[in-house]
């Protein structure tokens, strides 16, 4: 679902830019980003030219976008490191998340349990916070998704729990009436809330991949979430 | 060490000059961004996109969407009430700094350990 009648030239410029931009936290890379398109929006091939000339090299956008961050960060109430905070190359960071850092981190959610249990998708989820290419609230989807899930089945077990134990086991058929099986159906609630554990990490994994390349992809519009995943064009690697 | 003394300015002040332009009129972002690389506030309208993001964090600017004149529909930037107080404060202590900041540099003042006025003075 696009509605960008940005010309080729203003799509390889937004891509370029956003690449560049990879180390800047994604909300503010996002913004930057859809300002930028905004701006070459409807420009035929001149005027893209023109107004790609004024905005300037997307490194150096990302590059003062970077300074300002630190900038801001180092204004806080100690001894700034140094006087770094000039519009001019910044002190030198690394040079911003290796793509595939999100995608280990997505894939270990998804898969990770099937290789160590409950270890596997933790690392995964460490990774997730840890990454750049996600928001605050995708990741609080992440984390909280297997979790909450799987209290809700415990507090159905539960409940569900003490309602047989209340009726006394006469819901009918003698298998109830053995101590044995109602310990077993109690069991079994607990087992569903394990599985829950084990199984939701596999899409929310695949959640979180897809978002991970939908940050990458230069088709960015604004940083509302859109329900059709959109194809990625020009791909830089 | 040297310090680039602009950039040492313009980072106390980058932020009140944004609130200053958005008073008086919202702006989208590429307009607010070729004011103030005009006046070289900013380098790059990479600088500004944090600034705007920190200014709608303190809650002194909001966002809206419309129809821009020219048809493509922007996301512009305004000013909030708190935004406003926050504007108006600056003002008033900024020609009071200037004088002082000019007393206290320049080379042909009486020292003195009085400062030239006090606060009020200015309208």
């Amino acid at each position: 679902m696009t509605e960008s009648s940005a010309s080729p030239e203003a799509e390889r410029y937004l891509a370029a830019l956003n690449a560049a931009l990879a180390p800047v936290p994604v909300g503010t890379r996002r913004d930057i980003v859809a300002g930028v398109r905004e701006e070459l929006d409807g420009l035929d091939a001149q005027q893209t030219a023109e107004r790609i000339a004024r905005l300037g090299d997307p490194e150096f956008i990302a590059t003062t976008a970077l300074a300002e961050i630190d900038a801001a960060h180092s204004a806080e109430p100690s001894p700034p490191a140094s006087a770094s905070a000039s519009a001019s190359v910044p002190a030198p960071r690394t040079p911003g998340e290796a793509r595939w850092f999100a995608v280990i981190a997505s894939l270990l959610v998804m898969v990770g349990g099937f290789v160590i249990p409950v270890v596997g998708p933790l690392i995964g989820l460490v990774l997730v916070w840890l990454s750049r290419a996600f928001t605050r609230t995708e990741k609080w989807i992440a984390t909280l998704t297997p979790v909450g899930l799987a209290a809700i089945v415990m507090l159905a077990t539960i409940a569900s729990g003490w309602v047989t134990s209340s009726t006394g086991g006469s819901l009918g058929g003698s298998m109830n009436s053995s101590p044995m099986s109602e310990g077993m159906s109690g069991l079994t609630g607990w087992h569903a809330a394990i599985i829950i554990v084990f199984a939701t990490p596999v899409p929310v994994g695949g959640w979180l991949l897809w978002r991970a390349s939908r940050t990458r992809s230069a088709a960015d519009q604004t940083s509302a979430p859109e329900a059709a995943p959109e194809s990625e064009s020009a791909h830089t690697v | 060490m040297t310090v680039d003394v602009g950039a040492q300015l313009r980072k106390g002040v980058v932020e009140f000059c944004v609130l200053g332009q958005l008073a008086r009129t919202p702006m989208y972002g590429w307009q607010l961004s070729e004011t103030l690389v005009a006046h070289n506030i900013i380098a790059s309208i990479g600088t500004l996109y944090p600034i705007l993001s920190r200014l709608r964090a303190s809650g002194w600017v909001s966002t809206f969407e419309t129809q821009s004149d020219s048809g493509p529909v922007r996301k512009y930037y305004r000013l909030t009430p708190a935004g406003t107080a926050q504007l108006e404060m600056f003002r008033q202590q900024w020609s009071p700094f200037v004088d002082t900041v000019q007393h206290l540099i320049d080379p042909h003042a009486p020292s003195t350990s009085k400062p030239p006025h006090q606060n009020g003075d200015h309208d």
